[in-house]
């Protein structure tokens, strides 16, 4: 499945392993996370009867988008080996944004833009603060995290904002030949990443930058702009985010909404196998986490399993797929 | 409302007493602090507006600071501890937590300051004006059964985060639902967050599992928003939706009758509540104990029908 993974599993099986063992070996490393997303989609359509239909697949795509699209920002910053804590606040904006935007007569789609660039501001600003202040991410980012929260409840007056005729509702609640929108975005924001990271320089620069920063400077990487390039993605995204969100709710809240998403962006990115100190990993690898993330949550309401025992089963379910997957690799050069 | 209108009169007459009792005692009311749950939220901005309109009746020159707790029990209790440090008469507390409040209450008390509780009870408080929120969810609940083919189907109720309010607003619609024999509750234990995603994500989730439903509960205004919208994404309008709050947005579903599946929300009346409230608080600051310390004010259940009459939270007073 990814590239990185497979480099490593052909680095391990040596010059003179072409048994089959191996090879099947070999091939379930590729496969990541893939087959226990499967179980669990079986294990649901067992106890409901109506997980594997296509009404409720096109619910859990979804209610996967939007955390899609956050991870595959996640993903770049993480593959650095930083860190971007304020996504959740940065869509909280983003969608403020779109939303009052959008209220502006016959300029409404104007809210699209809004959105995205609000994203793009304070991905930027994280991003300058990383690469040329040299300020480490975690901080950087738990800053923005509450500043940008802030904002966000200032541009509304700490309101929530509506607009019942949302020009561009169409994102949030339409659907292309039977594909929602919001999944048909995620999709397209995951086969962009996917070529960035793997068909383009930038993408071999990120990977390098994440495997040994002093190393790559010395071969001639230009460091900060990598750098900058990834928070400023990840604010993109947020921003990208914020507009699905808003276009899905028809209104924005700049308290409530996006409260705790960094969590389950992050939870995403490592369940798809990323390292957390950066160089490895891939995007397919975070499509597979962000969606056993939402098959998750709706699995467990539709099998009527109380609010209480969805958080404990949801982090048990995590900490256990992460397990699994160290046990598969044992040996294996993953942190 | 006759039940409104005995308690407002007793709350005139108590204030009537008051007044005598103010001269004697040369006592003036000076500050007032609040603190609630969330200032943004228009409830809480009609609460404040209510608190101010009757403390200025009182003193014109009152000093009024409110401050939002973000739902933060650690930030409530030190923004008590500010009011008691800053002296003021009067605490008008919105408590974020029914019970955990207490100490802080009782920090206050000690100080010599009068506590009055709004829309939510505070243990220790001298005097509390609440909706009656069992009555809420039995009035929204009833409205069900009273519009049900033959008063009997399968009905879901989308529950909240569990505070003393929501708590209240379920048992009072299960008393309803459970006095119909005709009634089946397929789902009560659905975490709706209190909020339009959260009411959105369990609707999805509940109308994939059940292939009918008649009818559907949200504890709140938003959850019943988030239902709908999550109903209209499945093409499902087979049901109702009843909500609780009476809040502005729901003032815009109503007003589309047929058009929408939410048909009723039982409504509070932020303005009124805080404003007795503050009244009551100010008894007891002239040293007149009201005859009764918990005032809970019955809620209006609003339709397409009576929304005219309706005033809702942000119409001006």
């Amino acid at each position: 499945m990814s590239d990185a993974q497979d480099v490593t599993a052909s680095n391990r099986k040596g010059p003179d392993s072409g048994g089959s063992a191996a090879r099947m070996k070999s091939t379930i490393m590729a496969l990541g996370m893939l087959p226990v997303l499967i179980l669990l989609a079986i294990g649901f359509h067992l106890m409901t009867g109506k997980f594997l239909s296509v009404n409720n697949l096109s619910i859990v795509m979804q209610q996967a988008s939007i955390n899609v699209v956050l991870a595959a920002g996640m993903t770049f910053v993480i593959l650095t080996g930083g860190i971007d804590l304020s996504v959740g606040s940065v869509l909280a904006a983003s969608a403020m944004a779109a939303v009052s935007v959008s209220l502006i007569p016959d300029w409404g789609l104007l809210g699209i833009p809004a959105g995205l660039a609000v994203g793009l501001v304070f991905g930027l600003a994280n991003g300058c603060l990383v690469a040329y202040l040299g300020l480490p991410p975690f901080i950087v980012t738990l800053g923005s995290l509450t500043a940008v929260r802030g904002v966000a409840r200032l541009m509304g007056g700490d309101t929530t904002v509506f607009n019942a005729d949302l020009p561009f509702e169409f994102i949030g609640n339409g659907s292309l030949f039977g594909v929602p929108w919001l999944a048909i975005f995620a999709l397209t924001t995951v086969v962009v990443s996917w070529f960035i990271l793997r068909r383009t320089v930038l993408g071999t620069w990120i990977y390098a930058v994440g495997g040994n920063q002093e190393a790559a400077r010395l071969t001639g990487i230009k460091v900060s702009l990598v750098l900058l390039f990834v928070y400023a993605m990840s604010g993109l995204l947020s921003g990208l985010g914020g507009v699905m969100s808003a276009a899905r709710l028809y209104a924005a809240n700049g308290l409530q909404l996006g409260q705790a998403y960094e969590l389950d962006a992050i939870a995403a990115v490592i369940l798809g196998g990323t390292s957390f100190v950066g160089g490895v990993g891939s995007i397919w690898g975070t499509l597979i986490g962000a969606l056993i993330i939402a098959v998750l949550s709706n699995g467990l309401i539709l099998t009527g399993v109380s609010d209480i025992w969805q958080f404990i089963i949801k982090g048990l379910v995590i900490i256990a797929a992460v397990a699994l997957d160290r046990y598969r690799l044992k040996g294996g050069a993953r942190t | 409302m006759r039940k409104i209108t005995t308690l407002l009169t007793t709350a005139t007459c108590a204030a009537a007493l008051a007044a005598g009792g103010a001269q004697a005692q040369d006592k003036t009311l000076e500050s007032i602090g609040i603190s609630v749950g969330l200032l943004g939220n228009p409830f809480f901005v009609a609460t404040i507006k209510g608190i101010e309109d009757r403390a200025k009746e009182i003193n014109p020159d009152v000093q009024v600071t409110s401050v939002s707790a973000d739902y933060d029990l650690n930030k409530q209790a030190s923004q008590i501890d500010n009011f008691i440090a800053s002296g003021v008469d009067i605490i008008m507390l919105n408590a974020v937590d029914a019970a955990a409040i207490a100490p802080a209450v009782k920090r206050a008390k000690s100080a010599g300051i009068v506590v009055a509780a709004f829309d939510v009870s505070a243990p220790g408080a001298d005097v509390t004006v609440m909706t009656d929120n069992v009555d809420a969810g039995r009035k929204a609940c009833q409205y069900i059964v009273d519009n049900l083919e033959g008063g009997s189907g399968d009905v879901v109720i989308i529950n909240g985060p569990q505070s003393s309010s929501i708590i209240d607003r379920v048992a009072g619609c299960q008393e309803v639902f459970s006095a119909n024999d005709g009634i089946n509750v397929l789902s009560d234990d659905q975490n709706g967050q209190a909020s339009r995603d959260g009411g959105l994500d369990v609707m999805q989730g509940i109308l994939t599992r059940y292939d009918h439903i008649d009818a559907v509960f949200a504890i709140n205004d938003p959850t019943a928003v988030g239902a709908a919208l999550a109903a209209k994404q499945l093409g499902r309008d087979e049901f109702i939706i009843t909500g609780v709050d009476g809040a502005p947005v729901i003032e815009d579903e109503l007003a589309k009758g047929d058009g929408s599946l939410i048909r009723a929300s039982a409504s509070q009346d932020p303005y009124v509540m805080a404003g007795e409230a503050l009244k009551m608080g100010y008894d007891m600051f002239m040293g007149n104990t009201p005859e009764t310390d918990t005032v809970l004010l019955e809620p209006e259940l609003i339709t397409a029908d009576n929304l005219d009459g309706y005033k809702g939270w942000t119409d001006p007073r």
